[in-house]
């Protein structure tokens, strides 16, 4: 496996989707090439980052959380869930 | 509309745990509007935060936000649990951020089916809607740095990342909900992620010292594997 096959299949073995050969060698591929590790090391970085990020999300304004609600209030009537048109 | 063999393989994928909102939401399917309203706290900022990425303004994901969690509200009883609460959501929210952008037509890159490459974008203006000291996020240089880096991409691979890496959707749930088949979409994240890597890597603590070789980023053509590793 050379490093453009790697960085083909480089998302599905972040992914754990690989299995069998190509895992193999994409194990075998990074065990020996600095460049795709890096690579490779950045990337999950990256998503890892992205999450954290996401989880920590803070809480909206109350006004906007409100607005939210009175707009689902205000058409209630005309559009409860519970039941089929 | 899956066959049973895509269920299948996904199925170490599906076995998610039960659905953290499901009593919340069963009591909302009666009628009980408060377990809505605790539903939405729940779920609110996220959503906005994913509008914001879909429309790239603060207004329009304000709007989006509001019409997400109507039609949620109204549509609520056809959600019968096939997917967790929060995926649905999801697909309510992007569903309206598309069609808002496509209304709107202001932007060059409302396609989300064009195939143009990632990054090309001029950046979208992703202005924070919350930027008072009081909240940190604002006032988070990385998160303004993920901001940028995610918006310098063209709208097929922001959504497809945003979907898959950010809201943790399966591949088949965003194929779904954007309309794409499941390889296209694997293969716009791998697009996605090589080129925020390339773009964030400099901001990261662990970024390497030396710049990376020009083709990273693209599937690169050479083989570094005689290379020895980092000790
Ligand atoms: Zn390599």
């Amino acid at each position: 496996m050379n490093c453009r096959q790697f960085q083909l299949r480089m998302s599905e073995f972040l992914d754990g989707d690989l299995i069998g050969k190509p895992l193999t060698e994409c194990r075998e591929h990074l065990r020996k090439c600095a460049v795709c590790q890096r690579i490779f090391e950045s990337c999950r970085d990256t998503i890892a980052r992205f999450r954290r990020d996401a989880a920590g999300a803070c809480p909206l304004p109350a006004a906007l959380h409100d607005k939210v609600m009175h707009t689902i209030q205000s058409r209630r009537n005309s559009s409860r869930p519970a039941s089929r048109p | 509309m899956m066959t049973e063999a895509v269920m299948a393989t996904q199925a170490h994928k599906l076995e998610v745990s039960a659905d953290p909102d499901a009593e919340l939401v069963a009591a909302a399917q009666q009628g009980d509007l408060y377990a809505f309203d605790m539903l939405v706290r729940r779920h609110e900022s996220r959503i906005y935060r994913l509008a914001e990425r879909i429309t790239g303004n603060a207004q329009d994901a304000e709007d989006v936000l509001q019409e997400a969690f109507l039609n949620a509200y109204r549509k609520l009883y056809q959600f019968h649990g096939q997917s967790h609460f929060y995926t649905w959501l999801v697909r309510i929210t992007v569903n309206q951020g598309l069609m808002r952008l496509r209304r709107q037509k202001r932007r060059s890159m409302v396609s989300i089916t064009g195939d143009t490459e990632p990054g090309t974008n001029a950046p979208l203006e992703l202005r924070d809607a919350r930027s008072n000291p009081e909240q940190q996020f604002a006032a988070d240089e990385m998160a303004a740095v993920l901001n940028r880096g995610i918006a310098s991409l063209t709208a097929p691979y922001r959504m497809v990342f945003q979907l898959r890496d950010i809201e943790e959707l399966s591949n088949q749930e965003t194929a779904d909900i954007l309309h794409l088949s499941v390889p296209a979409v694997k293969s716009r994240l791998l697009r996605a992620r090589l080129k925020l890597r390339e773009l964030l890597a400099p901001y990261f603590d662990r970024a390497p010292a030396a710049p990376l070789p020009a083709h990273a980023g693209e599937i690169s053509d050479g083989d570094h594997s005689e290379e020895k590793p980092a000790p």
